[in-house]
This record gives structure tokens, sequence and C-alpha cells, in this order.
């Protein structure tokens, strides 16, 4: 990425004006994948001085500001106390700590990377994303959305509650992206199943999640059931790491290792 | 030309950070989009490699303010403020981590292992009693191509007084 400007704002207006008064603009996250992208944009803005990486406990949610480090998340008491450690877990899988020490949950969240360790847990957990001027969206309806609001995302929050989490994945080697990951929550009313870097970005797995929520009896036949259905459900495709053909097949198995382990 | 945010005057030209590397306060003249690791370069620290440019071996691993992080995927104009610290700037351990990989035979090009002494002195720093299983953890991201990391794992453990 070339650019002309680097602002360190003072306020999250003063980065909502320029955002939106200078079309080439954007906001930085840690600044990895960003870098990596072939545009020139004239204005980048960084929000580094505005006291937004945070992971703090409120009475419902537990709230992680935008700029919050995938590291910070990774090393969090807080977090590995909820959901049975299932964010920590899922970040500490990704790359090295280097890389976990400049990547932020702003910039994992608003890129909607296909690739992204850290989506397919959070999409199973009742997530939402707040931003400056267009307030909340769960993160499923932001996910879904055809174009991104062009604003300042500040937080994640995410309902505290008895959600039970495992996140599996499947890599080439163990510093590399997914070939494609799973996660898979439990609480006492129901399950959750999303998929991610299909290679596309992650989603829920709902006419699975229907199978087993509607189900008397949670038994090995059952859940085989409820693998076959993800398979079927859900859009793969291919790139680099995988073909259609595999990530299709992986799906049941990953998602067939997450129900084992939530289960237990 | 600054405004209350620090802006820099838009054409590509110059622009002037006040950073920290080594310990010594310095006045950085950088462009907007240029990458830590070409102005550490550009200012003396060759010890700070360029590997694979996209963030996956580790070559490039500097500690801002005491944490490892990649200085090819890192803007140095992010980077202002903070403080930089490469090889150069911790000789006295740097050598005594050194030792410990000579001495279990780990060497072969060398070209990594600037970067693996300063991930292994930001573990030592952030994690108490790490035990083998951290130290594989935390040194991920760090690739060698000329071994098979046992002698790394075996003098990083001696250096660590880890069983």
């Amino acid at each position: 990425m070339k650019f002309n400007n680097y602002i360190k704002v003072k306020s999250l207006k003063e980065a909502y004006d320029i955002l939106n008064e200078n079309k080439s603009s954007s906001v930085i996250g840690g600044g990895m994948y960003f870098r990596l992208n072939n545009n020139s944009i004239d204005t980048v803005i960084d929000l580094s001085n505005l006291n937004m990486d945070y992971i703090k406990e409120e009475q419902a949610v537990i709230e992680i500001g935008a700029y919050t480090t995938l590291r910070e998340l990774e090393r969090s008491t807080l977090l590995k106390s909820y959901f049975n450690g299932l964010l920590s877990k899922a970040s500490a899988e990704i790359v090295g700590v280097q890389l976990r020490n400049i990547a932020t949950m702003g910039g994992t969240v608003y890129g909607r990377y296909g690739f992204s360790d850290i989506l397919t847990p959070l999409l199973v957990l009742n997530t939402s994303i707040e931003f400056y001027k267009n307030g909340r969206y769960t993160l499923n309806e932001f996910l879904k959305m055809k174009e991104k609001p062009r604003d300042i995302l500040t937080k994640i929050i995410i309902e505290k509650n008895d959600d039970k989490g495992v996140f599996k994945s499947i890599r080439l080697t163990n510093s590399d992206f997914s070939m494609l990951n799973a996660a898979v929550v439990k609480n006492k009313k129901e399950f959750k199943i999303a998929i991610g870097a299909r290679p596309m970005v992650c989603c829920r797995a709902e006419k699975s999640e229907n199978i087993i929520n509607n189900s008397e009896k949670i038994d090995g036949k059952i859940i085989e059931k409820v693998c076959t259905a993800a398979e079927s459900e859900l859009t793969f495709g291919n790139d680099v790491k995988a073909s259609f053909e595999y990530r299709k097949e992986l799906c049941g198995v990953l998602v067939r290792r997450c129900f084992q382990e939530v289960l237990n | 030309m600054w405004s209350t945010g620090k802006k820099v005057f838009s054409g590509g030209v110059e622009l002037k950070i006040e950073l920290k590397i080594n310990g010594v306060d310095r006045d950085i003249d950088i462009s907007p989009d240029e990458m830590l690791l070409d102005v550490l370069r550009r200012y003396g620290c060759l010890s700070v490699k360029r590997g694979c440019d996209t963030g996956s071996c580790g070559i490039c691993t500097v500690h801002l303010d005491g944490k490892p992080i990649l200085s090819c995927s890192y803007y140095a104009a992010k980077a202002e403020g903070h403080e930089i610290t490469t090889i150069e700037g911790v000789q006295k351990e740097a050598e005594e981590v050194g030792t410990y990989l000579v001495n279990e035979g780990t060497e072969q090009c060398g070209y990594c292992s600037p970067s693996l002494i300063m991930t292994v002195l930001a573990l030592k720093k952030e994690i108490e009693n790490p035990t083998e299983e951290d130290i594989n953890h935390y040194l991920k991201g760090n690739l060698c191509r000329c071994s098979g990391y046992e002698g790394h794992l075996r003098a990083i453990k001696k250096y660590l007084g880890v069983n």
C-alpha cells in the first residue's frame, strides 16, 4: 500500500471527519495486511492515541477495544475464564507472537478476512461490534453486509453467558493460515456452528445447528448427521491452500472434532 | 508541517518522526509509507534482515517497547514515540544467548540468529519459568531454513534453565 499522509488522530471525531471528507483515506489497525494491498491512497488514519487497546468486563458483556492486539487477546486472563478460553486458544494458533503483537481486533474484524482464525469463534459467541457514528451491529449482520459502513470501528462486544466453545483448524504448516477452521459453542439452550477460511469469510451452519438443536437425543448418529449437513449446507472454494472438494471433506471432520470435545 | 493530528504535508515528501532506537532519541526522516525495517537498516541496524517480507519468517524481529514485532510489517510512522531495540542495543545479553547457540552447534548460515536471539530475550522477560512447550510456542514465528531446530531448542532450554 502506498500513501502520502500518515495521521495519528487525537479524537474519534477527527478520524471520522477525515475518513468522510477524504474518500482516498483509510483507517489502519496493525497494518499487517494493509501493507500487502497493492493500492495507493492519499491518507492513512492511525488511532493509536485513542486508548482503544483494552479488554474489560462489564456487568453483562466483555468489551474489547478495536486496537487490542491478538497477543493481548491470547494472554487475557479474563478471556481465558470465559467460553472455555475459546478466543485465547484461537488467537494462540495465529502465525507467531511477533505478528500477534501487531495485528489488532479492529483490523481483523473490519477486514472481514476469509483466513481469519478470530472471526470464526467470535461468530459462534453473541458478538456485536460498535461503530462511532453507525452504532451497533451483530457480527453476523456485519459479515453479510454488501457494503461496510465508512465509519470507525471502536469495539467488539461479547455477551457473557454459559457458552462453552471449541475451535479447530487444519493448516499445512504450524505457522500458516488455516485451510479451514471451525468453532462450535454449546450452552444450556443450543449449539452454534461456524466454519471459516472456506476460503471465504466465516459463516454459521444454521441448518446443521437446527438438526442438533431440535433433536431429542444427542448421540453419535445425530453428530454424523450434523457433520454431513454442514458439508452440504456451506459453500467452499479453491485456492492455493486447498481445493473445494478437500475443504468440503474437512468441514465434516472439523465439526466432528469440535463436537467430540465440546460434549466432553 | 504538522496539524494537531500530526498531519504530514501531502505529495509524498518526507515526514519527521521521533523514535528511540537502542536507547538513543532520534529525529528521523521517513516517507509516510516506509516500513520500520528499512528505517532501522538506514540508521545502521544491519542485524535486522529482510526475509519473506510478508510477516511469516520472523527474520526482521525487533522489540517495540520490549515486545517482539515484525519490522517488515510495521510502518515506521506508526512506531513514532515508541522505543525500538535491535540486537545492536542488547549486545551483552545477545552474546550470552549466542554462546549457548554456538555450543550446541546450532549456527549454520547464521541469517536467522539475530531475530531468534531477539525473540528469546523477549520470551525471557515475558514468561517466568517457561516450559519446553512455552518455548516452542513462543518461537513458532522464527523460521530457520538450515536446521531442524533441535540445536536451537537445546541451546534455548539451557539458556533459560529449562530441564
